[in-house]
């Protein structure tokens, strides 16, 4: 049997055929998780995040406008929900900085230590390269991050990543110069081998 | 063309994004140019590393809390919907407040005058109680004070 398109499949969500918008959850459903995980570094806000894309897509398919492809519509809600849990997040910090870090956060912190004492070395560098990545990513304007992982990742060209995030392709252009001259210094030490 | 509008190009030249013309360009100075093919190398080094990081995976709750989600919202699109049991429950204390109202209305004529002075009195026992209690709510308050000020 042929493998319907997204927007065929969207047609029959409209149509009253719901339970089928779980084929387009099936198939984008991973990206828009490591999307929204990549921009805010933790697994249960890109969770809550993936799940509320999926919603507001779901409750609006009727003005999906064919003429896009519905990735680029998801990634676009989620871009947009992202960037508003950061902004959100820098103005009422989850944690005080006076109080020790609880929760996920330190669970992680132990679960590294615990790994340090029975791996082996080279898993160690793994770990440490993982690390150093994660941070380089890191350190980019959110923006910058966003334009990254959609090209890195979900292989977007310029074009596709400018609709998603509603600017020119000059400025996309200029975003992933800036990150790669960022990422190339601060992995530099790695790179080079 | 200089090494610093070439190293400028470079990004985009790794992703294919460059005007052919401009693509051929960069192409001929790297096959002459050490230095610049060599900071090639590296800006596509840096960015494969990228590959290193964890890829993470969708949880089956995930998807059952979705369908949950869009049933429970699907019922607030009718919260016009009447209840009697969310009518009673909202106008309970103001249909209280009616009913003794008509009622004190209706037997205050039949009331005897005595009756009327002793619920004056109990009324005015009544406030000065309250005024007892707040005065007590009042002294208290420098001690709460204190103890916010210490943490
Ligand atoms: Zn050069």
């Amino acid at each position: 049997m042929m493998q319907l398109s997204d927007i065929q499949i969207i047609e029959k969500v409209i149509n009253g055929d719901k339970s089928a918008f779980n084929e387009l959850m099936d198939r984008h459903e991973k990206s828009i998780l490591n999307f929204t995980y990549r921009l805010l570094s933790s697994r249960t806000e890109a969770e809550d995040i993936t799940q509320e894309v999926f919603l507001r897509a779901y409750k609006n398919i009727e003005t999906f406008e064919s003429r896009a492809k519905f990735s680029t519509w998801l990634f676009k809600i989620a871009r947009n929900l992202c960037l508003n849990k950061l902004r959100h997040t820098f103005r009422f910090p989850t944690f005080s900085i006076d109080k020790p870090i609880r929760g996920s956060e330190h669970d992680f912190q132990r679960q590294v230590e615990n790994k340090k004492q029975v791996s082996p070395a080279s898993s160690l560098l793994k770990k440490e390269l993982q690390d150093t990545v994660k941070a380089a990513l890191g350190s980019l304007p959110k923006n910058q991050k966003a334009a990254v992982v959609l090209r890195r990742y979900e292989d977007m060209s310029y074009k596709e990543i400018s609709t998603v995030m509603g600017c020119s392709v000059s400025a996309v252009r200029s975003m992933l110069n800036r990150a790669k001259q960022t990422l190339k210094n601060r992995l530099k030490h790695y790179a080079q081998k | 063309m200089n090494c610093l509008k070439i190293k400028k190009l470079l990004p985009g030249f790794l992703d294919s994004e460059l005007e052919q013309e401009k693509e051929e360009l960069v192409r001929q100075h790297l096959s002459t140019c050490s230095e610049c093919s060599s900071e090639a190398k590296l800006l596509a080094n840096a960015w494969n590393l990228l590959n290193k990081l964890e890829t993470i995976k969708p949880s089956k709750e995930a998807r059952a809390e979705f369908w949950e989600k869009t049933e429970s919202e699907e019922l607030d699109k009718f919260p016009n919907v009447f209840s009697w049991n969310r009518f009673l429950f909202r106008w309970s204390p103001v249909m209280v407040a009616a009913v003794l109202l008509v009622f004190s209305l209706f037997y205050k004529d039949y009331l005897p005058n005595s009756h009327d002075k002793e619920i004056v009195k109990n009324i005015e026992m009544l406030e000065n109680l309250e005024i007892l209690e707040n005065l007590d709510l009042l002294t208290d308050l420098p001690v709460v004070k204190e103890e916010s000020v210490e943490i």
